[in-house]
């Protein structure tokens, strides 16, 4: 596995590079999950380090501990049920056991999902569930539970020559001016084995040897540096004819955008109620919310797509 | 009536075959216990307002994403899903089962006792089942009839919006949940429906929810704003949710006795040979 250096030396190093943020970041460092999301892409990617270790049973000082997943203020433990296990804990990064017969593949997978997202959420970002394609430096993300088809439209997007922001989980850090901007991901989808032909993605590894879902890598590439987000598209499939797009406005936006966060039972464990209040209404003024209802039938596929390309271009 | 006094645990289960009544039930209990004077919207949460295959439900609970889970670690897990969403808050909690009840590998339920209050089984003559499943999935009258019939069958799971859920046949999945003692279940026909839903409805709360003192007016009044026809016309109005995409209207026709029109008397013969034992049972042969 890629093995970045972990500890104070890359962390020194940074924040050499960014003295304003180093102050602010050594002020906060302890009570993130007080503030306000901070920025620092690079502070989530040396956080995001991973070494094959020891992994502790337990948390020490667990706020929750569901059985598959315990947090506290600064650690995170996942257990998957396959014998992978992973900790993580601020400053020292990710370090994950798994039994021989579990697959590089399938590190990755939980690696760059739930960790990466409780990851962020300790450390002052916050996690979308959402996957995001880019069109004039700006992010358009679409967020809908596992199985709405996120992954299958940016990948189909990608198709129409658009760029990868990120799959899956896309991680909003702040500005200087205090903007969310969005981080890119990890370069490539995960598909249905029956999704991949709705897209042109280059098909990698099997994401586990049990499933028929692979790795894909978008062949138009993926944006490298943070960007704004132009829109968040809550995936609907209630629409039985013809796509639709729809403003969400008022109370329907306040329960709409609490479903968009990377784990509901992360983060309500970390943020108080007037702390995730304030998050969710940032939220809502910066980031425009639509709806995107469509169709789930496979042979109104283009004909969805061709309506969100044409909003996305602004020709609609 | 019956009461379900040796609840122990907080989930309670509104369960079915599909197309059996479990959305008309639900839509009763949702104007029972609303605190609004206009009828309940459908599209609106009620008292049973999640579904146990919802993927959002399991992945907010596990910490997991089901879509990166293999069947066996989904189904595996799910008891301790259940147990978590039993320990979060205080409140009793509704769920809406389409899943037959089974033993884990590990000998344990897939929904466990345990955490479990009430299960209220509504039952349906499976020739109607196979013509509402028919126009509901878009499938031909045949492919319903051998879906009733397959003892393998179940719904969802890998790429699809919702988790598996594993039916068997018709009867297996009817003997899986009253075959059972260790969750008390309460069997209801949707035929007594039809014939008295006040009473039906009145039936569900007083096992479920043995607490609450029943209001017949307030029954009454919930009868009629799920009237069949106020429900179409909602669903005309707004669409419903819950309508499957193959399908023209999720609200069809509601009434007993459609077998007759479309069933072929083979068809007919081969339900009641797969499942004449525990048709007898409830009245339908």
């Amino acid at each position: 596995m890629a093995h970045l250096p972990t500890g104070t030396g890359l962390r020194h190093s940074i924040l050499q590079m960014a003295p304003a943020f180093a102050t602010r970041a050594a002020t906060l460092k302890r009570h993130l999950y007080w503030s306000n999301p901070i920025s620092a892409p690079e502070t989530l990617q040396c956080e995001m380090n991973a070494v094959e270790g020891a992994v502790p049973d337990r948390l020490q000082d667990a706020l929750y501990d569901s059985g598959t997943y315990a947090i506290s203020r600064d650690e995170f433990l996942l257990r998957v049920p396959n014998g992978l296990a992973y900790h993580y804990s601020r400053d020292r990064g990710v370090t994950y056991t798994r039994p021989e017969t579990v697959t590089d593949a399938e590190v990755q997978l939980f690696l760059n999902g739930s960790v990466y997202g409780a990851v962020a959420w300790l450390n002052g970002f916050v996690p979308l569930h959402a996957s995001a394609i880019v069109h004039d430096g700006r992010a358009y993300a679409f967020t809908g539970h596992s199985g709405a088809g996120k992954s299958t439209l940016a990948a189909a997007l990608c198709r129409r020559g658009f760029r990868l922001l990120t799959d899956d989980v896309m991680v909003l850090a702040t500005d200087g001016d205090g903007k969310f901007i969005a981080l890119p991901g990890h370069g490539r989808f995960k598909l249905w084995k029956d999704a991949l032909p709705l897209t042109d993605a280059e098909m990698g590894q099997r994401v586990r040897p049990e499933m028929e879902k692979f790795f894909a890598h978008p062949r138009t590439g993926s944006h490298p540096s943070p960007i704004p987000v132009a829109c968040l598209y809550f995936l609907d499939a209630t629409s039985l004819e013809k796509a639709r797009t729809e403003e969400v406005k008022g109370s329907q936006a306040f329960d709409r955008i609490a479903t968009a966060l990377y784990r509901r039972g992360y983060h309500s464990r970390v943020y108080d109620k007037v702390q995730n209040f304030a998050m969710l209404k940032k939220l809502l003024d910066q980031v425009p919310l639509r709806v995107f209802d469509r169709p789930f039938a496979k042979d109104k596929f283009e004909q969805s797509l061709d309506l969100i390309e044409a909003e996305i271009l602004g020709k609609s | 009536m019956e009461r379900a006094e040796q609840a122990a645990g907080r989930i309670d289960y509104l369960v079915s075959y599909p197309k059996s009544g479990n959305t008309w039930m639900r839509i009763l209990l949702a104007n029972y216990f609303s605190e609004k004077d206009r009828p309940h919207d459908i599209n609106d949460p009620g008292v049973v307002n999640r579904i146990i295959s919802s993927r959002a439900l399991f992945d907010d609970l596990a910490g997991i994403p089901s879509t990166d889970l293999t069947q066996a670690e989904i189904d595996a897990l799910m008891p301790s899903v259940l147990a978590t969403l039993a320990s979060n808050g205080t409140e009793r909690v509704w769920l809406k089962v389409h899943d037959a009840q089974f033993r884990l590998p590990n000998g344990s339920f897939r929904l466990p006792p345990e955490v479990s209050g009430a299960a209220v089984y509504i039952v349906r003559n499976p020739l109607d089942v196979a013509v509402s499943l028919a126009f509901h999935s878009g499938s031909s009258i045949e492919y319903a009839v051998q879906r009733l019939c397959d003892a393998e069958h179940s719904m969802g799971g890998a790429g699809a919006v919702h988790l598996r859920q594993w039916l068997g046949s018709w009867s297996q999945h009817v003997e899986s949940w009253i075959g059972q003692q260790e969750i008390p279940t309460l069997v209801v026909r949707y035929e007594d429906m039809l014939q008295d839903a006040a009473q039906e409805l009145e039936r569900v709360i007083t096992f479920a929810r043995p607490e609450v003192a029943i209001d017949h007016a307030k029954a009454k009044r919930a009868v009629q704003a799920a009237h069949f026809d106020k429900l179409r016309a909602m669903e005309d109005r707004s669409g419903f949710r819950e309508r499957d995409a193959r399908q023209k209207a999720f609200f069809r026709s509601g009434r007993s006795g459609d077998w007759q029109e479309y069933l072929s008397s083979e068809q007919v013969k081969r339900i009641q040979d797969h499942h004449g034992a525990i048709m007898r049972n409830f009245g339908y042969l």
